[in-house]
């Protein structure tokens, strides 16, 4: 019906390189679990200090080195730049705390040092999903009406399950749809030498058989555990990251927003636009997918992480069941491990934002215990509307 | 936060035709383009001369979900009480649909099945099997 699906717009790419190239030389995180029992006394801005003032140590840098802060998921007025002594930072850009909004905020930060107009830049997510209570359901809004709402289709886990049974039928694996426990039982098995992590308790093949469907097919470990967080991600010029402990590579970025018609559903199970923007970003970085050590995939449901290996071309459509052998292929150890923090299933759900923590701690060698991929030197991470990058050695 | 509370303006329009049984599409007399999705914009020329047309009703099952847990919405959704079967269904003009199947088909609706809009009920539409095409 749509006569635009047919007109593709091309992902926005950035490969910055020699004197415009984009370091990111500080981590900081809130710890997910601690957080997680409880009530947590931190407002969503509390959160963000922890999170910026760790990064900050991290990279050794003072809060006044710090020229830009974009912010994602922080409404209002930025008074707690105050707290961290940022009161007088160059430029402060708000945005929208989506699953785009890792890659959007990080293309921005790359755009503002590739450009020359920022030397070192802080990018901070926030949220207090499980304290507030989110509700991820859809609605709709006076703008845009949703009329399988009124049926109850309103919920971002049952567009998955959707596409997930689509995806089984069209490709003769009913039979074998108990497989997608590999997903959910590696992220926990790989959250479990995360320190900071949500579950750091191993889930079994039958404790996943014994789960309770939310929406069938997929069962609660099926999907992402909202939680209370904040992630923030230093980035620094070349020249002024040579002075940092541990610089790491942001080596290429593309952006692709993709917009489905009902909701979440894709009839191509978002496979295409993985697929052009992973083209893109692994095309700018000048490797290939087999370079690629870990990948990193945004996972706010166990069926994407299969959907996302496609669209990268890790294995041919239909073929991802096959390709994780149960698991063998995809945890650490394998071939390809993916989501080594436990992604939003097992480490907490933040957007897509630890899993480019992680991608920094595993290319940094520091990633502890049973989680780390030795000699790993090239991190990609997808997100799964659309939006790659790729994070290598300096 | 009820679905009466968001359905102003175009979208209030679409949901009393849905609850008046009918699968409403619009079309634009500016390009022809005819879409599913409530606009006041055709999405293919952006023309604001729209006009409400309804759908074939026929399509085939894409794909079906059981709500074990419901939404957290406040009203009962259509759907019925938990646990309920909804279908994801492919129209024949090619955009996706999502409702309730009748009681007496619902063992029968595999995906991939033809079904169409049962018109003799009062209230939301939902799909039969399209026995003409099985």
């Amino acid at each position: 019906l749509n006569s635009n699906s047919a007109v593709r717009a091309a992902p926005v790419t950035l490969s910055p390189k020699s004197e415009r190239a984009v370091h990111i030389v500080g981590i900081g995180t809130s710890d997910f679990g601690q957080l997680f029992p409880d009530q947590n006394r931190y407002s969503t801005e509390d959160l963000a200090v922890l999170a910026i003032r760790e990064a900050l140590q991290d990279a050794g840098i003072r809060p006044q080195s710090v020229d830009s802060v974009l912010a994602a998921g922080l409404r209002g007025v930025p008074r707690w730049l105050k707290t961290l002594g940022m009161e007088e930072v160059g430029h402060f850009s708000a945005q929208y705390g989506s699953g785009h909004s890792s890659v959007n905020a990080i293309m921005d930060a790359a755009c503002y040092i590739a450009a020359g107009a920022s030397d070192i830049v802080c990018c901070v997510f926030s949220a207090r999903y499980r304290t507030d209570r989110t509700n991820f359901d859809v609605l709709g809004s006076e703008e845009s009406f949703r009329p399988w709402t009124l049926y109850g289709m309103a919920s971002p886990g049952a567009s998955y399950a959707a596409m997930w049974n689509s995806y089984l039928t069209t490709y003769g694996l009913v039979d074998r749809a108990d497989e997608l426990a590999a997903v959910p039982i590696v992220q926990r098995a790989h959250a479990a030498s995360n320190p900071r992590a949500v579950f750091r308790t191993p889930l079994s093949l039958d404790d996943y058989a014994k789960a309770p469907y939310i929406v069938e097919p997929l069962k609660r470990p099926d999907y992402c555990t909202p939680a209370d967080g904040a992630v923030a991600l230093i980035f620094a010029s070349a020249p002024r990251a040579s002075a940092t402990r541990h610089p790491v590579s942001l080596r290429s970025i593309a952006c692709l927003c993709c917009l489905p018609d009902i909701d979440f559903i894709q009839l191509d199970y978002e496979r295409g636009a993985i697929k052009r923007s992973v083209a893109m970003a692994l095309s700018a970085a000048g490797i290939s997918l087999a370079d690629v050590d870990v990948l990193q995939i945004y996972d706010h449901f166990s069926p994407v992480v299969l959907f996302a290996l496609e669209g990268a071309g890790a294995c041919g459509y239909g073929e991802a069941l096959d390709f994780i052998r149960r698991g063998e292929t995809i945890k650490v150890g394998g071939p390809l491990p993916v989501n080594t923090a436990g992604g939003n299933l097992a480490e907490g759900y933040f957007q897509g934002w630890g899993h480019v923590a992680e991608a920094v701690r595993q290319v940094r060698g520091e990633r502890a215990g049973a989680g780390a991929v030795p000699d790993c030197s090239v991190v990609l991470y997808v997100a799964s509307t659309g939006g790659a990058m790729v994070i290598t050695e300096v | 936060m009820q679905p009466e509370a968001i359905a102003s303006g175009i979208g209030r329009e679409c949901r009393g035709l849905l609850e008046n049984g009918m699968l409403p599409i619009q079309i634009c007399h500016e390009c022809e383009a005819k879409w599913f999705r409530p606009s006041n914009f055709c999405p293919a020329c952006l023309g604001s001369d729209i006009e409400w047309s309804e759908a074939s009703g026929r399509g085939r099952i894409w794909s079906k979900v059981v709500f074990h847990r419901r939404p957290r919405i406040s009203t009962q959704p259509a759907g019925g009480e938990e646990p309920y079967e909804l279908i994801v269904v492919r129209m024949d003009e090619d955009f996706l649909f999502v409702a309730r199947i009748a009681k007496q088909d619902s063992g029968r609706a595999t995906i991939g099945a033809y079904v169409r809009i049962a018109k003799d009920g009062a209230g939301l539409p939902e799909f039969n099997l399209n026995s003409d095409i099985l």
